[in-house]
């Protein structure tokens, strides 16, 4: 089920009710976790669950037999990394792989002249829902493990609430075992300003889905599935950073109700999104932008494949293949792998030309460097989103075609919507100029006495209680979250 | 203090939601919510009626199954027609399996659009969207109906509002029929977006011959089977002639050879757009439409 259905509401409603009668007690606890777990993944179809069952099964022995099989502790770390892969292989890249395997060989085929060569037949699987995610919960656990870095579960259902936890399970944050299991272990109460915390991320988190990314969502879709590529530059940057906000709210807002429903069982997830759209630069964007993913890729790929320690030239090609590898994460497909080498070559220049220090030391300099990080993010997101390589390329050469400088308006454009992305834009550029210095006035002035804090508890409250019901009533056409589909 | 905070919050949230729903859902309209209609329709019972109407949006909005049982009492008729519908195999055996084969006649009437033999048509179509969600979901739009509805979105509403019409309402009644109330009327409103359908995909004889095998095999079962071009502008008419790929005569020829009944309609019917009948015109052509089918039982 999803975050943003009815069902899920009733479920919640229930888990939190029966939640206060289970947590004190450490196995019932656990238990608990998992069934409402399995019961809100299996809500999708529940023969995904049996592979989840199974990818958890592998990884929960295997964490045990790293620690009594010291000598097999290399086979035992290849055993589960290959089966987590194998998985990943069969069920989200069998038919990419196939396709392209096809391609190769009708055309090797005809250039060879065998007449009568058959395609291979192309099987595609149904994409079990958040597989991604998963596999990589479960194979950070047992590097983990294999690194010493936590000490191996040795309950069943301690590892499955960790591994199928609800609120992470589809759609991230990335969570380590290192983080979660000494939580899951031993619990504590949520304070009430862990309960305020929690719903305030519930509340941004699902204002961010329904009320701006859904009504985003239809424009977004409406330009992208025209038959031809409007031939217009402006509107194509304008639907593009409506694309950006879009993908932007839609992660970021699940993100933030799977902390914020962590919150209200007594755990923490860390920050997945740190408003990504106020970067000076390309490696300041990735450490803010799905900072769960980018930590998960430079811990397990970038660093072992030898990270920067081997000079210059390995560290530009370790971080090379490690976008390439979180692009083909994201979907099987040439697009992302596109996408991901996009910011690989974005990436590779900033280290070459260090041209953010050098920007930033310009009067206005600051500015520039976001413009700049803007429009690379915004190309890159072109190949994210585009239906296929040829409409992409339409619609980048479009957006710096100065021939196309023409008007056009976007269909399903309402004062409504465009309210919800000023409103957004208003708030990234607050994060970006304003932050630190408002807070330290508020501060001082709260401290000095010259303003009253009498209404601040009451405020708050009252933009939440706003938010909910906006929410409701204000909802977009409901859509799932982008990001189960990797 | 701080816990009070949250439940204060939840508790006001909650309850401005649900006042702000009751009021809503005591002042709201007649018929059936969208989202509740359409999911309902997906699943109308299977083998629970005499008569099925199948087609697209023009079957939908210009067919009603009260005004056809003012005139055939008893019988239990169904309007399942379907955004963009294509006569593809899923969408016909889905026709099949709702009529009751122990009732006589059972008659399936098929409105026929030449958008419907297209690509564009089996690649976009509200049926196979349908098709395509949970029967649970489904089943949950349809079980909490006009409840659910009293909490919907104002931006979807204000969506439906928008246009170039200056009223543009609608009634969606439980028998599948969307009764249009449409001004001003506009009938050259959709043809620009028809010649751009057709540009690209065009009516394949291949979809064609599906559906005349279809036919054949239903009349072989001993069902009626009744062939209407649902009335559309002469605009539109003039497009689809020159552009769809569609050819009617020999459409007729194949489907009364394979024993289908083909209903030819002279009178001119009102469309708001072109493409779809406002209401008096639904109501008329069905009563047309009554009298021809009464024609062929006797």
């Amino acid at each position: 089920m999803t975050f943003n259905s009815l069902a899920f509401l009733i479920f919640a409603a229930i888990f939190f009710m029966l939640w206060p009668l289970v947590r004190r007690h450490q196995q019932a606890r656990w238990v608990a976790i998992t069934v409402a777990s399995f019961i809100f993944y299996g809500w999708w179809d529940w023969r995904f669950s049996l592979l989840l069952v199974a990818n958890g099964l592998v990884d929960f022995y295997v964490g045990l037999g790293l620690e009594r099989f010291p000598r097999a502790r290399k086979m035992l770390l290849v055993t589960s990394i290959t089966a987590n892969v194998l998985t990943l292989a069969i069920f989200k890249y069998a038919g990419f792989f196939l396709e392209n395997l096809n391609t190769i060989w009708m055309t090797v085929s005809q250039a060879i002249g065998i007449v009568s060569a058959q395609p291979i037949p192309v099987v595609h699987l149904v994409l079990p829902i958040g597989i991604s995610f998963y596999t990589f919960h479960s194979m950070s656990y047992i590097i983990d493990v294999y690194r010493g870095a936590v000490k191996p579960t040795r309950h069943l259902f301690h590892f499955f609430a960790y591994l199928s936890m609800f609120p992470h399970l589809v759609a991230g944050p990335i969570i380590r075992g290192a983080d979660v299991l000494p939580q899951l272990e031993h619990w504590h109460p949520p304070t009430p300003e862990g309960r305020w915390e929690g719903l305030r991320l519930i509340a941004h988190g699902f204002f961010k889905k329904v009320v701006v990314a859904d009504n985003i969502a239809p424009i977004v879709n409406a330009a992208f599935l025209a038959m031809h590529p409007v031939a217009s530059m402006p509107y194509w940057w304008v639907v593009v950073s409506l694309f950006a906000f879009q993908i932007y709210c839609d992660f970021s807002g699940y993100s933030d109700i799977a902390r914020g429903l962590a919150k209200w069982m007594g755990y923490h997830f860390p920050l997945n999104f740190n408003h990504p759209y106020t970067s000076t630069s390309l490696r300041e964007f990735w450490t803010r932008w799905h900072i769960s993913l980018s930590t998960w890729f430079r811990d397990y790929v970038y660093i072992p494949l030898g990270g920067s320690k081997h000079g210059e030239w390995a560290s530009h090609r370790n971080m090379a293949l490690t976008m390439l590898i979180s692009g083909f994460w994201h979907g099987a497909s040439w697009l992302f792998i596109i996408w991901g080498a996009l910011h690989a070559l974005y990436l590779f220049v900033e280290r070459v030309t260090r041209w953010p220090a050098r920007l930033l030391a310009w009067p206005g300099g600051r500015v520039l460097a976001l413009a700049v990080v803007l429009v690379q993010v915004w190309v890159a997101w072109v190949f994210f989103r585009a239906t296929s390589l040829e409409q992409a390329w339409q619609i980048v050469t479009t957006m710096f075609s100065v021939h196309a400088w023409r008007m056009v308006p976007i269909e399903g454009m309402t004062t409504f919507a465009i309210a919800v992305i000023v409103v957004m834009a208003l708030r990234e550029l607050y994060e970006f100029f304003a932050p630190r210095m408002l807070e330290q006035r508020m501060h001082a002035a709260i401290a000095s006495n010259r303003v009253t804090t009498r209404f601040l508890p009451v405020f708050e409250p009252i933009v939440l209680t706003g938010m909910l019901v906006a929410c409701v009533f204000l909802r977009g056409p409901g859509s799932v979250f982008i990001y189960f589909q990797f | 203090m701080s816990c009070d905070r949250t439940t204060a919050t939840l508790l006001a949230a909650g309850f401005i939601i649900l006042a702000f729903a009751l009021l809503r859902a005591s002042i709201g309209g007649p018929g059936m919510p969208d989202e509740v209609f359409w999911a309902q329709k997906f699943l109308f019972a299977p083998g629970a009626y005499d008569m099925v109407i199948a087609g697209d949006s023009r079957v939908n909005r210009a067919v009603s199954p009260r005004v056809i049982r003012q005139e055939m009492p008893g019988q239990r008729i169904a309007n399942y027609g379907f955004r963009s519908t294509a006569y593809d195999a899923a969408y016909l055996r889905a026709v099949e399996r709702l009529l009751d084969r122990d009732s006589h006649p059972r008659i399936i009437i098929l409105g026929i659009t030449p958008h419907a033999f297209t690509p564009h048509a089996r690649a976009n179509n509200g049926f196979n969207d349908l098709a395509g969600t949970p029967r649970r979901a489904l089943r949950q739009r349809v079980f909490f109906g006009r409840w659910l509805y009293s909490f919907g979105s104002f931006v979807s509403v204000e969506k439906t509002a928008i246009g170039s019409y200056d009223r543009y309402e609608f009634t969606n009644y439980a028998d599948g029929w969307t009764a249009m109330r449409v001004e001003p009327l506009i009938p050259t409103m959709a043809v620009p977006d028809y010649r751009g359908f057709f540009a690209d995909s065009q009516a394949d004889p291949a979809a064609v011959d599906q559906l005349i095998t279809t036919v054949r095999r239903w009349t072989t079962q001993g069902i009626l089977v009744i062939g209407i071009r649902p009335p559309v502008s002469t605009e539109m008419i003039a497009v689809e002639e020159e552009l769809s790929g569609f050819h009617e005569q020999a459409f007729v020829t194949a489907f009364t050879a394979a024993g289908g009944k083909w209903l030819a309609f002279s009178r001119h019917y009102q469309s708001y757009d072109g493409s779809h009948l406002v209401e008096s015109a639904a109501i008329q052509f069905t009563r047309d439409l009554t009298d021809r089918i009464q024609q062929l039982r006797d």
